[in-house]
């Protein structure tokens, strides 16, 4: 056990130097087998098998049919179409921007994808237009892009499906509800604090309801073909009519001739560009993921769950301490690595006491991705944080106090809601797929 | 690539609409897909080490601001350890390769040999080190210069 602790204690100092997460993994991999006495040439068909699989083909799926959209330019119709829904309460456009993460969220299923979709036109706006301070406008759109991983599909979701055996379709409904309170936090920390600052605009006097359901109708036709795209993966998906990895294809075709045809932003080229930055990040992905898969395979052999689950339950078996222990170790991952990677180093070492306290594995996606979108929030890793920084073009000191505003009433309260209270994720998936669905696969 | 993921999504496309307009589930489709899957994500993983795009969690830069030396060691070192098992890899995926044309498992309906699919591993791994073979060769450069260029920093996502 003491090897096994040295070689995680390894990887994560090979995590922090800047080591490639995958060959990070690989690395390990290479010493664990020769110190254990494993041969990898066992190990190496065993990735290869759990990679064919059907299921994980989904994430590149939905890749390629978010930067698809998002090269499409689907966003401005979008922002516009939320932005005459709520624009007239206070701190409407930041409203507007939120509700716009969460809806890109629904097609895109990426975090990085939505900051960068909505983050580069509603920053600008948000500040110029409305006088939003730059620094807190950044901050809000890095906590709100977060909000993609909740809203299904999610690849976090696949991920984790994937890894624990777990229904993936029960996975993306168990993050539906804790996104959607989140997003109504984020309108409310919003609403707050535009009447704090004094520079922001009032916003545009009600013209009625005549003209104001004529907007609507207006954007509304013009987001139409957007808004259809996460109705047509959820519904082909809870309509029993496609798999996810089937819905992720579906979605691909679609945007195909809405980003050509309706809404123009297509064109040879930048297709061509869009495919090959999805090939490039699905590469990255997948690469780590073929290593990780080898070293999840390792740890499981010398029981490494096993002995985690062992050791946090000598510690105390209350159920509620032994999930502020799971909460504080995923806070701790979320701090220093990005989502992907927390969720494949996680997940099967902390499946097994979630098990034995009794928690389903519904119950625990909502749970583990909750902490992992709040972690690309925290510092020092923050990479959400870094993004605004860059698509606002402003400073880290300058985001931070506010950035932390949204992770301590926003994220926290979530994360603790999420994981205390089971309803808030088991029961969409009870209601759409059954009781059976809280039952551990294996 | 463009081509792998094109193909990627029709193929499943296909599939869902066999099953609903043709009635009739095309199993053998799902062989096809499976068959240039690793294809397909190895060829990303190597554009991504050209691009520099892989995944890393590394928050050095963040401490080191003023230090391009240790920067551009650590650069260095990463390029290194990944350089070496990428070298490994290539041996591993070789003797997986031989070992798989040797048993030679087929698919069941389309009696495809999966060997060739393997293959994927033998083939991306030599490009993936030569990339961070050309990455060596520049972090050497910059570190004798004592340069650290951070736009070459890597992608965090």
């Amino acid at each position: 056990m003491l090897i096994i602790g040295l070689s995680l204690g390894l990887l994560i100092v090979l995590f922090l130097s800047g080591v490639p997460v995958a060959f990070a993994f690989a690395l390990v991999v290479v010493l664990m087998s020769s110190i254990l006495g494993y041969d990898l040439n066992f190990l190496l068909p065993y990735a290869f098998e759990r990679m064919s699989s059907m299921i994980i083909l989904s994430i590149p799926l939905f890749i390629i049919a978010g930067l698809i959209m998002e090269r499409g330019n689907i966003t401005r119709p979008l922002i516009d179409f939320v932005n005459s829904v709520v624009g007239r309460i206070r701190g409407g456009l930041g409203a507007a921007g939120t509700i716009a993460d969460a809806i890109f969220g629904a097609i895109s299923g990426s975090a990085a994808a939505a900051i960068a979709c909505i983050g580069t036109i509603m920053i600008p706006r948000l500040v110029e237009e409305e006088g939003y301070p730059r620094g807190y406008a950044s901050s809000l759109m890095s906590a709100a892009a977060g909000i993609a991983l909740l809203i299904p599909p999610s690849f976090s979701m696949i991920l984790y499906g994937w890894i624990t055996y777990t229904s993936i379709t029960a996975c993306f409904l168990a993050g539906a509800l804790p996104g959607v309170l989140l997003t109504t936090i984020f309108i409310t920390i919003n609403w707050v604090m535009v009447g704090r600052y004094h520079e922001v605009k009032k916003p545009p006097a009600w013209p009625g309801i005549k003209q104001a359901s004529r907007e609507i109708g207006r954007t509304g036709w013009r987001a139409l073909p957007a808004l259809f795209m996460p109705i047509l993966i959820l519904g082909t998906i809870y309509g029993g009519i496609a798999t996810p990895t089937e819905a992720a294809a579906v979605a691909v075709i679609y945007a195909i001739p809405v980003g050509f045809l309706v809404y123009r932003g297509l064109t040879p080229r930048n297709f061509a560009a869009a495919l090959i930055e999805a090939s490039t990040n699905i590469g990255a992905i997948m690469v780590a993921l073929f290593f990780a898969m080898i070293l999840g395979r390792m740890l499981v052999m010398e029981n490494v769950p096993q002995a985690i689950a062992a050791f946090m339950t000598s510690i105390t078996e209350n159920k509620y301490l032994l999930l502020l222990m799971v909460n504080a170790f995923l806070f701790l991952v979320g701090m220093f690595m990005d989502d992907i990677t927390g969720m494949i180093i996680s997940a099967p070492l902390l499946f097994p006491i979630i098990k034995e306290i009794g928690i389903s594995p519904v119950h625990f996606a909502a749970i583990i991705t909750t902490n992992l979108t709040m972690g690309l929030m925290t510092p020092p890793m923050a990479p959400l944080v870094f993004l605004g920084q860059m698509i606002g073009k402003t400073t880290f000191p300058d985001m931070i106090k506010t950035s932390m505003l949204f992770v301590f009433l926003g994220y926290m309260p979530v994360v603790l809601i999420t994981t205390y209270w089971a309803p808030i994720a088991e029961w969409l998936p009870v209601l759409a797929l059954g009781e059976k669905i809280l039952i551990p696969a294996y | 690539m463009v081509v792998l993921a094109v193909y990627l999504s029709f193929m499943v496309c296909a599939e869902v609409a066999a099953r609903y307009y043709v009635h009739e589930p095309i199993l053998w489709v799902e062989e096809l897909i499976i068959f240039v899957v690793f294809w397909f994500y190895f060829t990303g993983g190597v554009y991504a080490t050209y691009k520099r795009s892989h995944i890393v969690g590394g928050v050095l830069h963040l401490f080191l601001k003023n230090k391009p030396r240790v920067l551009g060691s650590f650069r260095l070192a990463s390029a290194l350890i990944s350089l070496g098992l990428c070298c490994l890899f290539i041996v591993l995926s070789y003797t997986l390769f031989t070992y798989s044309l040797k048993v030679d498992p087929k698919t069941i309906h389309l009696m495809l040999h999966t060997s060739y699919a393997r293959l994927a591993l033998l083939c991306t791994f030599p490009l993936m080190a030569f990339y961070f073979l050309i990455e060596l060769i520049g972090s050497i450069r910059d570190l004798a210069r004592g340069v650290y260029d951070s736009s070459a920093s890597r992608s965090t996502f």
